[in-house]
């Protein structure tokens, strides 16, 4: 019998996608991988909803309430969560605005911004609201293992999950352990 | 000869206006050089008490007939917390924050005195324990100890600050330190006759005189334990002619509070104490390093070295320098004081050298406790066996323990050493007693398992202090509090200290209030207390962790 | 007659010179303890505690250590790398580093020490300090979100460059490097871009203003070469080492 498809979802919290750019940066490797890992809800899908999983990969850390929701869903449905990337490690570059008050930067970017017509602060009840500050993932929930990087190379992804489908801890080389 | 007039240090609601001529006369009285850079930190104090502050002209001025630099001035008073460079309010009140002034109702006395004092000439701060946590609550009201804060007195509090009464017109009870001795041994009870041990000494070597000390077997008092006939033989021997005699006055630990009733009460045998070291290993110059808090009994010392230099016993061969501290925990730890004195930031100093060898100024240095030279006066007058006798085989001796927090009698109390915990806690009428902190935050929390544990220098706290808690008080919060201290009281220095503090204060948090982190954060803390006792620098950080220790040792992992 | 001038570390026998300290004999003898703020240059200051080693029992830094005959000394143990990792997280921690745009990235000795000790991540919560830049210099750049307070640079100030420019002031959490001038501007002092304090900081606080981002991602120092190799290195020290 086949063996059992690994179960991955993907999701980008306060980040840029350049994480999964470089998730799919792994060319042709994709291939003899996608044999052994099928995607649940991830942008790469574009499926929505959330089911268990057995890999959970995080991108982005947390600036609003939404990306809190989404990460405690992660982590309730995920067997394996994954800090991806710098931002999910420590806030990255989103969290440079923590010098800084929730109001200032608000004011900085809908008030006095340079080219801003028509000021105002945006207060759409639908939009999610704010967090004092940008924080890392595993402020909030259990993270099992982090995937450093701006991006993590193609070449860390496709060990964290041969680590995960060989039942063994992830090991990153030298030139797969960066921080920038 | 210097008149060292200290007539104007008393509670003062207004101070005097700054002028350079004014500042210059008054720290001329003091010292004979006060912009020498090694005294720059004694005037930083001495323009702080006299004038309410150390504003920025004063600063500049300062820097300006010293020749130090306005940055190494500003690094000064960023570093000791009673150095304020705003101009003063007419009433600032300084609360004692110690968890068992928190137990007294700290919090809601802060709240309400914030709250009516909002519109009132007044600053509202607190600071660590001022070592009358026997008096809760207690506070400095412009740097002079006010005790028993509570209900019942503070709307006249409140009446007499938004009534501007000067600070001389309040109540003089309001500032009475109660140094009663509730149970007495040999060292607060024996006919002390001021020069005897002196004279004792004079007619014997330094040799001899180490040797006596080394007979009773007395061992440091200020919390080490260390063999002061060792370090005194130590520092004898070394080739370098100049060398001092220091005594460490900066009872920081909270909960402590035995050296005030020595400095109030057994002065004297402290500054015997002090010239008798000075001749046993040859020394010229001593100096007593005060606590800030403590300064209320500044003028009483000077009075007390001034009696010693009148009958000649001080100011010929050896003199002693009365120096202050200024909100610094830290300027405790033996060598941190010894950058202190030199007029810098308290940041301990790489051992070995010790100051045995290489001690202040660079020079063969005896670094004691309070109690210590009193006991060293003691051993003088009364002999090595009177000593030896008391206490057991490795603590000689008795010393004195100060009990605060929930007791029907907080304050002193003199025992032999290896006396019991269960023993004082009984004499001092702890009631349903849950736990008590033996030797402040930095010593060990003992539950009623551990009442038997004798209080020696063989067991863990040796600092002579017991804060009592009982069943209704919360573990996590004590711990939480002294683990804030640690991070509050931090010199900075070094990496597990500085930013372990931080740390484990947020993992405290996170295991309080994040279920879903609770197992990794005690595993983290359990973790980080190892590296902070293993990596830090000085005693401060390897200490910092105990009470986060004492925690996860009292409350036991739950199943995972 | 120097023979009994040694001590072991790690079973291997280091020679030193009376007066030396563990870590200038290691260094002497071409074994890297790893550290960031010691300088051979410079006199030791003992506070990031990267160095410590076991000896007999106890836990101190190489770098104040003195040497001492028959002495056993062990550093390159699981337990104590496990302890310089959880070091250099907490500095990671307390600090604000953001490496993806950090000029010092790839050059970086905090960096470079981590990536050594395997960190992926910062393991304790960001403190998230606020910290004041200082862009008065017109040849220098300040940021103190990236100082680690080592004071290299107060004592390549004072003990080389003989201007005493550069220090430490504050207390615990809010110690802070501070230039000694009125206005506690750099910009206001008499500091030069080629003091040898403008080029000794191990992370990227000191920075030039001009001339940073020039080094393409994969020929930086420790791009491809770990620190226990090569050493402290600084950009302009390559070839050479600390």
């Amino acid at each position: 019998m086949k063996q059992a498809k690994l179960k991955v979802a993907t999701c980008s919290l306060a980040g840029c996608f350049g994480c999964h750019m470089s998730f799919l940066d792994m060319d042709e490797a994709i291939i003899p991988l996608i044999e052994k890992i099928e995607f649940d809800r991830s942008p790469l899908t574009d499926i929505k909803s959330l089911s268990d999983c057995d890999i959970g990969l995080i991108e982005g850390g947390l600036c609003n309430e939404e990306n809190q929701e989404i990460l405690h869903q992660f982590r309730r449905h995920c067997t394996i969560l994954v800090a991806v990337g710098a931002c999910a490690i420590n806030g990255g570059v989103p969290a440079m605005r923590n010098h800084f008050s929730l109001q200032e930067c608000l004011e900085e970017s809908y008030i006095r911004g340079l080219g801003v017509v028509d000021p105002q602060i945006p207060n759409d009840p639908e939009l999610p609201r704010l967090l004092d500050k940008v924080l890392p993932i595993q402020s909030a929930v259990m993270v099992d293992y982090f995937l450093p990087g701006c991006p993590p190379p193609a070449a860390a992804f496709l060990e964290i999950i041969n680590a995960v489908l060989e039942g063994r801890p992830p090991q990153l080389d030298y030139p797969n352990r960066r921080f920038d | 000869m210097l008149k060292r007039d200290t007539e104007w240090l008393v509670p003062n609601s207004t101070f005097p206006d700054w002028n350079t001529e004014r500042a210059e006369q008054m720290l001329l009285q003091q010292h004979p050089h006060p912009f020498s850079p090694e005294r720059i930190l004694q005037s930083l104090v001495l323009l702080q008490l006299r004038f309410g502050a150390v504003t920025n002209p004063m600063q500049e001025w300062l820097s300006q007939k010293s020749g130090v630099a306005l940055t190494d001035i500003r690094a000064l008073m960023s570093f000791y917390f009673f150095l304020e460079q705003d101009k003063p309010p007419r009433y600032h009140l300084r609360l004692a924050d110690n968890i068992v002034e928190r137990h007294a109702g700290l919090t809601s006395l802060q709240e309400s005195l914030t709250h009516r004092l909002c519109s009132a000439d007044c600053r509202i701060d607190t600071t660590s324990c001022i070592g009358l946590s026997d008096h809760p609550v207690s506070l400095l009201v412009n740097g002079f100890p006010v005790t028993h804060l509570g209900p019942h007195n503070l709307d006249e509090l409140c009446a007499l600050i938004i009534n501007r009464v000067p600070l001389q017109k309040w109540p003089r009870s309001w500032f009475a330190v109660d140094n009663r001795v509730h149970h007495k041994g040999p060292l607060t009870s024996y006919p002390y006759q001021r020069g005897k041990a002196l004279t004792q000494a004079r007619g014997m070597t330094g040799d001899q005189i180490i040797d006596r000390i080394g007979e009773a077997g007395l061992r440091g008092l200020g919390g080490a334990g260390f063999p002061t006939a060792f370090k005194w033989h130590w520092c004898k021997q070394q080739a370098e002619p100049v060398k001092y005699i220091t005594c460490n006055a900066d009872e920081g630990e909270p909960g402590t509070f035995k050296d005030r009733f020595y400095l109030t009460e057994q002065a004297d045998q402290m500054i015997e104490g002090m010239v008798i070291a000075a001749l046993a290993v040859g020394a010229q110059a001593g100096f007593i390093y005060l606590r800030g808090e403590y300064v209320y009994l500044y003028t009483h010392l000077e009075r007390c070295l001034r009696r010693w230099r009148d009958s000649g016993d001080l100011g010929q061969d050896f003199d002693i320098e009365l120096h202050l501290g200024a909100g610094a925990y830290i300027c405790g730890e033996e060598s941190a004081m010894l950058e202190s004195l030199e007029g810098k930031r308290g940041i301990p100093r790489n051992k070995p050298p010790f100051p045995g060898t290489v001690g202040l100024f660079g020079k063969p240095t005896v670094v004691n406790n309070v109690e210590t030279f009193v006991c060293a006066t003691y051993i003088l007058q009364q002999g090595s066996a009177a000593f030896k006798n008391t206490g057991n085989e490795k603590s000689r001796g008795s010393r004195l323990h100060s009990v605060s927090g929930d007791c029907r009698q907080p304050g002193l109390y003199e025992l032999a050493q290896g006396s019991s915990l269960r023993t004082l806690l009984e004499l001092s009428g702890a009631h349903n007693t849950l736990c008590a902190q033996i030797g402040g935050p930095s010593g060990a929390l003992f539950f009623e398992d551990q009442f038997d544990t004798p209080l020696d220098f063989e067991n863990p706290g040796r600092g002579g202090s017991v804060m009592v808690f009982n069943k209704d008080r919360s573990i996590v919060n004590i711990t939480r509090h002294f683990t804030r201290f640690f991070r509050h009281e931090s010199c900075g220095f070094c990496t597990p200290c500085r930013a372990g503090t931080v740390a484990l204060d947020q993992l405290l948090d996170q295991y309080e209030h994040n279920p879903a982190l609770q197992a990794k954060s005690r595993e983290d803390m359990q973790e980080l207390v190892q590296l902070m006792q293993h990596s830090s620098h000085c005693g401060l950080g390897k200490t910092a962790g105990l009470p986060v220790l004492n925690l996860l040792q009292r409350e036991p992992a739950h199943e995972q | 007659m120097s023979n009994d001038l040694q001590f072991s570390l790690d079973g291997v026998s280091v020679c030193f010179e009376k007066g030396e300290t563990i870590m200038q004999a290691a260094q002497r003898a071409g074994i890297y303890l790893p550290h960031l703020c010691f300088h051979p240059d410079f006199s030791a200051h003992g506070s990031c505690r990267v160095c410590i080693v076991h000896l007999q029992g106890k836990t101190v830094a190489a770098c104040t250590q003195p040497a001492e005959s028959n002495q056993v000394v062990q550093s390159n143990t699981p337990e104590l790398q496990k302890a310089r990792l959880r070091l250099i997280q907490l500095l990671f921690a307390e600090g604000n580093h953001y490496c993806p745009t950090c000029e010092t990235s790839g050059n970086c000795q905090l960096q470079a020490l981590a990536y050594d000790l395997g960190m992926t991540h910062y393991h304790y919560d960001p403190f998230m300090p606020e910290r004041q830049t200082d862009g008065s210099h017109p040849d220098l750049f300040i940021d103190r979100d990236r100082c680690i307070q080592c004071d290299l640079c107060g004592r390549a100030s004072a003990e080389y460059d003989g201007k005493a420019i550069y220090t430490l002031s504050g207390r615990g959490q809010n110690t802070q490097l501070v230039f000694r001038s009125p206005s506690g501007l750099l910009g206001d002092t008499n500091a030069g871009a080629d003091d040898r304090a403008a080029h000794i900081c191990p992370v990227g606080c000191i920075l030039p203003k001009t001339g940073n981002y020039q080094e393409p991602i994969g020929t930086r120092l420790y791009d491809h070469h770990p620190i226990h190799d090569i050493g402290n290195l600084r950009k302009e020290e390559r070839g050479g080492s600390s």
